[in-house]
């Protein structure tokens, strides 16, 4: 008898076949005397065995084994702590995930508008450097190409110098 | 089926701290018992899988694993726990399954005593159907004829 058969014997005896290959291997052992031989040994052992596993009782006193299992939990929980607040959690979760995106873009466009004051000013631009003598303005305006050197005394009023033309950049 | 009772008690215990971390993932869709089986058995299976890497299988386990012996056994003829209380008959049974390799025992185990069909052991096991069909068999077989030693043994006395 071949291995696949034998394996089929003991499907049949465990309820493990389809009810047509469980007829036709009825069928085949009622014919085949080692067949059966086989099928009444495992048969009778499947009997013997069933619901027969060994009463094992634990051997020491329930409250010691009970108090081993609680120890064990407490530390398991003290090494790593649950995340106790579940409802709490998805809307951490929540905040997570659109709260932080929204605050970014927020502080985006608080960024811009603090800059955009300085990007609205007019693109000319004017310094001022005074000193004991004589004070000079200094006027720029990049969008023309001009820049405009002013000079003047302690009075405030212009220093005439024909020369002070020569302070005028003509752009290119 | 660890055939040692303070790794047995380790294991049970560990199961129920399993048990207490995993509570919430207990949908009730079987008994809560079935499921706490499922965890010790588990337990079982990782316990002796962690063992067996640190032994080296010896021929002997090898030739048992693939069924060197069972192979040329005749089959029973006589019933060789016939006329036994049951109380013996668990205790010779339990005899006979210490001599049985770690994996025939396993199967043996799954099959008999937690009520499992090959599908559900295969996958315990991470193995195939015919693994286990050929691990009871050859597992049935030596079982069979430890009990007739037994047997002998005690016709002897």
């Amino acid at each position: 008898m071949n291995m696949e058969l034998q394996l089929k014997i003991q499907a049949w005896l465990d309820n493990e076949l389809s009810p047509k290959e469980a007829a036709e291997l009825a069928a085949l052992v009622s014919t085949n005397p080692e067949a059966q031989s086989l099928a009444t040994e495992l048969r009778s052992l499947k009997a013997m065995v069933h619901g027969n596993e060994s009463l094992l009782t634990v051997p020491e006193s329930r409250e010691f084994y009970w108090s081993k299992i609680e120890r064990s939990i407490a530390q398991a929980e003290k090494a790593e702590p649950q995340s106790e607040p579940s409802s709490f959690l998805p809307i951490f979760v929540w905040a997570r995930n659109w709260l932080a995106p929204v605050a970014g873009l927020a502080a985006m466009v608080a960024v811009l508008f603090v800059i955009a004051p300085v990007s609205s000013e007019p693109e000319y631009s004017e310094t001022e450097t005074p000193s004991e003598d004589v004070g000079v303005i200094h006027f720029k305006d990049p969008s023309s190409g001009i820049t405009v050197i002013w000079f003047y005394d302690q009075a405030g009023n212009p220093i005439q110098n024909p020369d002070s033309i020569d302070n005028v950049e003509k752009p290119e | 089926m660890l055939r040692n009772e303070d790794e047995a008690l380790d294991v049970s215990q560990e199961a129920w701290v399993k048990g207490w971390q995993r509570l919430k993932q207990f949908q009730g869709q079987s008994e809560f018992a079935t499921w706490m089986t499922r965890i010790v058995i588990n337990l079982c299976l990782d316990h002796l899988r962690k063992k067996k890497r640190q032994q080296v299988e010896s021929l002997e386990e090898l030739d048992e694993e693939w069924g060197g012996a069972e192979r040329r056994m005749p089959y029973l003829t006589v019933n060789p726990t016939e006329g036994l209380e049951r109380h013996e008959l668990r205790k010779r049974i339990d005899q006979a399954l210490t001599h049985l390799s770690e994996s025939h025992r396993k199967v043996l185990v799954l099959y008999e005593f937690e009520e499992m069909d090959y599908k559900e052991i295969a996958k315990m096991m991470d193995c195939s159907i015919g693994t286990v069909m050929s691990r009871l068999f050859y597992a049935r077989r030596r079982l069979a004829a430890l009990l007739m030693s037994l047997k002998k043994e005690r016709d002897s006395e």
